[in-house]
C-alpha cells in the first residue's frame, strides 16, 4: 500500500514542481512580457535590490517557494531512492536507505526554510 | 544475402553452454549448421542435436509460436526459436543464447520460476464471490465486445519470458516482478467480470506493484506475439493511482452479472453439435 501513496506523491509533487517553477521563471524573467509589474515595481530587472525587498515582503512568494523546496525534495529525493534501490533487495538497505533520505530531506528543508524565512525577515526588516 | 535456389549455406551457430553439473562456467561452443531459406532457428538446433551434439539442452514444444517455451537469446535480442528465421537474424555467425535476467537449468534452458512465482502472486484468474456458484452451473456472464478489447491483447501472453529478459529493471532489481506478471495483473482486473479488486489492491499497491517500472518499453518491442506490456504496466499505474484517490471506476463496479437463460442465444444454424465426449466421467473411471 506504503509504495503506490509514495508514487503518486511522486507525480503529484512533479506536477507542482512545473507549476511553481513555471510561476518562478514568470516572476524573475517574464514581469515585462506577461505585464507582472506588481512583482518587481521598481523596474525590470528582478535583482535590483528594491524589488528583491518587496518580493520578500510578500507571504505568498515565501511561500511558494517554501512549497516548491518541498515537493522538488520529495520529488528529486524518491527518484534517486529508487535508483538506488535497484543497487540491492535487502530489506534492511532499503529500510536504512529510506530513514537516511528522510533525513537528508528534512535537513535540506530546514536549511532551504532558514534562508527563505531569513530573506523575507531582512526585507520586512528593510521595508519598515 | 539469401539464397534463393535453396542450396545450402553455412552458418555458424555459436551457443552458450552450461552444465552446472561439471562447467565451472557458461562458454561458447561454435557449431557449422548448413541452412537453407526457410530454416528457423529451432531447425539449426535440431540440426546440431542430430549430426553434431546430442548433448545440446534447450526447451520446446509446438514448433509454431504458441506454447513459449524456446524462448532465448538469438542474436543481441530475445525471440522464440521457432519464429526467428536464421538468414534473417545472421549470414555468417549467429549468437544463441539462454534468456538473460534469468538462471540457467543447462546450456540454452532458463529458469522461469521467478516469473511463474511472480505470475501467481497476481492472482491471473477471475474472482468472484459467486465463484462456487458458477462453477457448478452452466452459466454464461455478459460481456460487451468493448470490454472484451479492453484485456483482449494482453490475454495473446504466451509466458516465453523475452520481455522478463529485455526488462532493464528486472535485470537490476530482483524485487521488481517484470513485465510479464504485471500486464497479467492488470489483464484480470480490468476484466469486466472480475470482482477481484479488493483482494489484489494490498500486492498492486505494495513493492510487487508496477511502481518501479521506468518505462524503457524494451519488453513490448521484444513481444513475439505483439503484446504490450509496458501500456499494460502504464495503465495498471493509473487504476491504482484512481483507486488510491478514490476516483476509479473499478472501485464501484459490479462484475459483469449472469445472462439471464431467456437472452442466450441458441445454436446458430449451420454450426454441428459437438461431438460426443470421449473422456469417461471421474465417476465410471473410478467405478471402471
Amino acid at each position: 500500500m506504503r509504495e503506490r501513496s509514495l508514487w503518486t506523491l511522486h507525480i503529484a509533487a512533479g506536477l507542482a514542481v512545473l507549476v511553481l517553477l513555471g510561476l518562478h521563471m514568470a516572476v524573475m524573467h517574464l514581469t515585462a512580457v506577461l505585464g507582472l509589474s506588481s512583482m518587481n515595481p521598481a523596474g525590470h530587472d528582478p535583482l535590483a535590490w528594491e524589488n528583491v525587498v518587496h518580493r520578500g515582503q510578500q507571504i505568498l512568494i515565501t511561500l511558494s517557494y517554501l512549497l516548491l523546496l518541498g515537493v522538488a525534495l520529495y520529488h528529486g529525493l524518491y527518484g534517486l531512492r529508487n535508483i538506488l534501490f535497484e543497487l540491492t533487495a535487502s530489506a534492511e538497505y532499503r529500510r536504512f536507505l529510506s530513514i537516511a533520505l528522510l533525513v537528508v530531506g528534512v535537513g535540506m528543508f530546514v536549511l532551504g526554510s532558514w534562508a527563505a524565512l531569513a530573506a523575507r525577515a531582512t526585507a520586512l526588516a528593510a521595508g519598515s | 544475402m539469401v539464397d534463393t535456389k535453396g542450396t545450402a549455406r553455412h552458418v555458424i551457430f555459436r551457443v552458450r553452454r552450461y552444465n552446472p553439473d561439471k562447467d565451472p562456467a557458461p562458454f561458447y561452443e561454435d557449431f557449422t549448421v548448413p541452412v537453407e531459406e526457410g530454416m528457423v532457428v529451432l531447425d539449426g538446433l535440431w540440426y546440431i542435436k542430430e549430426h553434431l551434439d546430442a548433448t545440446l539442452a534447450w526447451r520446446s514444444s509446438c514448433r509454431m509460436g504458441v506454447c513459449g517455451s524456446c524462448g532465448m537469446m538469438i542474436g543481441s535480442r530475445p525471440a522464440l526459436a521457432c519464429n526467428t528465421q536464421i538468414l534473417d537474424v545472421a549470414s555468417k555467425v549467429l549468437l544463441v543464447a539462454p534468456l538473460p535476467n534469468f538462471g540457467i537449468v543447462r546450456d540454452l534452458v532458463p529458469d522461469l520460476s521467478p516469473m511463474f512465482d511472480a505470475h501467481s502472486r497476481q492472482m491471473p484468474y477471475i474472482q468472484r464471490d459467486d465463484m462456487p456458484e458458477l462453477m457448478e452451473g452452466n452459466d454464461t456472464l455478459w460481456q460487451s465486445p468493448e470490454e472484451l478489447e479492453k484485456y483482449l491483447q494482453f490475454s495473446y501472453c504466451i509466458k516465453c519470458g523475452c520481455c522478463m529478459s529485455a526488462c532493464p529493471v528486472v535485470a537490476t532489481d530482483v524485487s521488481y516482478p517484470g513485465p510479464q506478471p504485471l500486464a497479467q495483473g492488470y489483464r484480470y482486473l480490468i476484466d469486466s467480470r472480475d470482482g477481484g479488486l479488493e483482494r489484489r489492491r494490498s500486492v498492486l499497491s505494495g513493492e510487487e506493484g508496477p511502481w518501479r517500472c521506468h518505462y524503457a518499453g524494451e519488453c513490448s518491442s521484444v513481444c513475439p506475439k505483439g503484446v504490450d506490456p509496458g501500456r499494460a504496466i502504464q495503465l495498471l499505474k493509473r487504476e491504482m493511482v484512481l483507486d488510491y484517490l478514490r476516483l476509479g471506476k473499478l472501485r464501484c463496479r459490479k462484475p459483469a452479472p449472469k445472462l439471464p437463460p431467456e437472452k442466450r442465444r441458441g445454436r446458430r444454424e449451420g454450426i454441428p453439435e459437438a461431438p460426443p465426449y470421449t473422456v469417461k466421467e471421474k465417476e465410471e473411471k473410478v467405478g471402471g
